[in-house]
């Protein structure tokens, strides 16, 4: 489980996080979405111990990542958004880095290189910038840790390539992992991610399940624009209003919906989000 | 779990970072093996008219040392350039090997493994140039690791007599503190530009060299300035003559010896502190 | 599987576990998928298809066994075709029935389609 308390972090002088806290629980795929810049990256490298907080702190099943420990090294693993290679073949780069993971598994690493479709015999800076994401993914995965970050994972794949992406990040999924994904193509991890968090410039505005935000908003297909709704967009063949679920009713969340009608009524859903 | 130090994951570094070294140094040390075939090729290509033109074993065993030096500058930002890059570093960050195992293991292979695998080849290949009837005359390897032949051969060329005490001296010194010290010596040059390859972000060689060639001049301009300026040292230098000049310099350089040992423990035991801190706290 | 965007995902699966029953893919007493291989085939969340399968077990269309895990109910084909029927009576109806009477269709016209 990871857990940050009152978290404060800045570069320079540039705040990016004042005073948030937040937990990670095991047995789920987070979203973390918000604008650009608002710190998503810089919030998975300072629960990798990238980076340290100012003030509060960050713990991994009680280790402080920023030590650095072997025991919390091994059982993490971060694929940053930038492709970064050595000039090997994913294979010689894996089979280097993987003794060091308890549960690495390189028949794992085989059998995901070939659903990706990536071709095994040649190296990193022969493949496409698609290919090499996938190859990277493989990579990771197979290390099988309990703890996993990607950054913006779909950037740069192929519409086929990112059905077979969410059907890995399903496949590795248990009770014991905690996965992170952050992103702000939220079409491509659409059914994929839940719960789902917001950030803002300083702030969490949304870390809730999809039950508990269907709960608290009606995502209504209609016709028409709704004068109570928090946001309305136009969609084809129709209107998509996002409400306040007064009626108990249930409805499908449209997560750009959300994150748009979230950023529009930042004080008034996180409110709402946090009665009971 | 141990958390610091794991002889099994240790291991994993040392084999890690092992994988790396040849892929990334091999260039440098292929140009740095060639030179004294070049030396060699040049010497016997130039028309000559007499025998002089043979290098001795002892010139060339400075040489390979000179050579071995500079591979140890360059090796740190060869074999771990992108450890302390904010993007490319965090693979490395991200390890699960201890800070201290990391340490070790750059250490090892910057100080140890690198000037070995040099000098052994460098020394090889000076066998084989040594057994064609060619300007190479000796082994070099037969002397490398002989300090006393060696400083005896530096004073026999510059003029200056040993006396019997100098030579007692060193003959009480024993081989392997002689190899000690010459170890200290690599230990110093090689924290120096390891310090500088997790500092700079880039030309990280170059600048560490800039660094060290300003300081060079501040120390010699404060020295020069001191000795001029001090009494006792310049009283103890009118003292001089003929009779007793071999005694003088003898004691100078002994101290300069030890100045310089100190110096070397010193200056390794800050560079590499400094290495193991940026290595634990290095931002990404 | 394709989702689309009006009905809870969670839903669409519970409907296409139905379908899949109905079809006789999944047969009464038979071991139904687990819900991480549903997931992988799928690529939705395991929670996700969590919910949908607690939905199923509260229908009484599967139930879990120790050491089987999910499997059909005996009458779960009944129970959908009910629950379908049902839901087709109350939801669809009524908006067909408005329909005819906007369009100005009679009953005759339906029946007529019936060939």
């Amino acid at each position: 489980m990871i857990k940050i308390n009152n978290l404060d972090f800045a570069y320079n002088n540039t705040q990016v996080f004042k005073n948030i806290s937040l937990e990670f629980e095991k047995g789920n795929i987070y979203g973390l979405l918000g604008e650009n810049g608002v710190g998503k990256t810089t919030l998975l490298k300072l629960i990798c111990g990238l980076q340290k907080p100012q003030h509060g702190s960050v713990t991994v099943d009680g280790l402080t990542p920023s030590m650095r420990q072997p025991q919390f090294l091994q059982n993490v693993y971060f694929l940053p958004e930038e492709v970064i290679t050595e000039d090997t073949t994913p294979e010689k780069f894996i089979q280097k880095i993987g003794v060091f993971y308890p549960r690495y598994d390189f028949a794992l690493f085989n059998q995901l290189m070939k659903e990706l479709e990536v071709d095994l015999a040649k190296k990193f800076n022969e493949l496409s910038h698609g290919q090499k994401k996938k190859a990277l993914l493989a990579c990771a995965l197979s290390l099988q840790t309990d703890y996993l970050f990607l950054d913006e994972p779909t950037n740069g794949l192929d519409i086929p390539s990112k059905a077979l992406f969410r059907k890995v990040i399903s496949q590795y999924c248990n009770d014991e992992t905690t996965v992170i994904i952050s992103t702000h193509q939220v079409k491509d991890v659409e059914n994929l991610i839940d719960p789902i968090i917001i950030l803002d410039r300083d702030d969490v505005l949304l870390k809730a399940s999809f039950a508990e935000i269907t709960k608290k908003l009606y995502f209504e297909y209609g016709p028409e624009r709704l004068q109570n709704a928090y946001y309305t967009e136009m969609l084809p063949g129709g209107y998509i209003n996002v409400m306040p679920n007064e009626d108990g009713l249930e409805s499908n969340i449209n997560i750009e919906a959300l994150f748009n009608a979230v950023m529009k009524n930042k004080e008034t859903i996180k409110n709402l989000m946090q009665n009971e | 779990m141990n958390n610091t130090l794991n002889i099994n994951r240790f291991g994993k570094i040392l084999k890690h970072d092992g994988l790396n070294f040849f892929p990334n140094l091999i260039l440098t040390l292929a140009i740095l093996w060639a030179i004294p075939v070049i030396v060699y090729l040049a010497v016997a290509l130039m028309p000559t008219n007499d025998t002089k033109d043979a290098v001795d074993a002892f010139s060339r065993v400075d040489l390979i040392s000179a050579l071995a030096n500079i591979a140890i500058i360059i090796a740190p930002a060869r074999l771990y350039r992108y450890c302390n890059d904010s993007r490319k570093g965090i693979g490395y960050a991200m390890l699960p090997a201890s800070t201290l195992e990391k340490f070790l293991s750059m250490l090892i292979y910057c100080v140890i493994v690198t000037p070995i695998v040099y000098v052994a080849g460098a020394l090889a290949i000076d066998s084989i140039l040594a057994l064609f009837q060619g300007p190479y005359e000796g082994f070099a390897v037969s002397i490398y690791f002989d300090t006393f032949a060696k400083i005896n051969a530096v004073f026999q060329r510059d003029g200056i007599m040993l006396d019997e005490s100098f030579m007692l001296y060193y003959a009480s010194i024993s081989p392997i503190f002689m190899l000690i010290l010459s170890a200290i010596g690599t230990l110093a040059i090689s924290s120096i530009f390891m310090f500088g390859n997790m500092i700079f972000k880039k030309r990280k060689t170059g600048k560490m060299l800039g660094i060290l060639i300003i300081l060079f001049i501040i120390f010699m301009i404060v020295v020069i300035n001191y000795v001029a300026h001090n009494e006792a040292i310049n009283l103890y230098f009118q003292q001089m003559n003929d009779d007793n000049k071999a005694e003088f310099i003898k004691n100078i350089i002994f101290r300069i010896m030890d100045i310089t040992f100190y110096a070397e423990i010193i200056i390794s035991a800050l560079m590499l502190f400094g290495v193991y801190r940026k290595i634990k706290t290095q931002k990404y | 599987m394709d989702f689309n965007g009006h009905k809870p995902i969670y839903l669409q699966i519970y409907d296409h576990v139905c379908e899949r029953i109905l079809n006789g893919e999944f047969r009464s007493g038979d071991r139904v998928m687990s819900v991480r291989e549903l997931g992988i085939e799928l690529g939705v969340n395991p929670n996700t298809v969590m919910r949908a399968f607690e939905r199923l077990q509260m229908k009484e269309i599967i139930a879990t066994k120790r050491g089987i895990g999910f499997y059909v109910c005996d009458d779960a084909k009944e129970k959908i075709l009910s629950e379908q029927k049902k839901e087709f009576l109350e939801t669809e109806v009524p908006e067909f029935l408005k329909k005819m009477e906007l369009y100005g269709i009679k009953m005759e016209d339906i029946i007529k389609c019936r060939v």
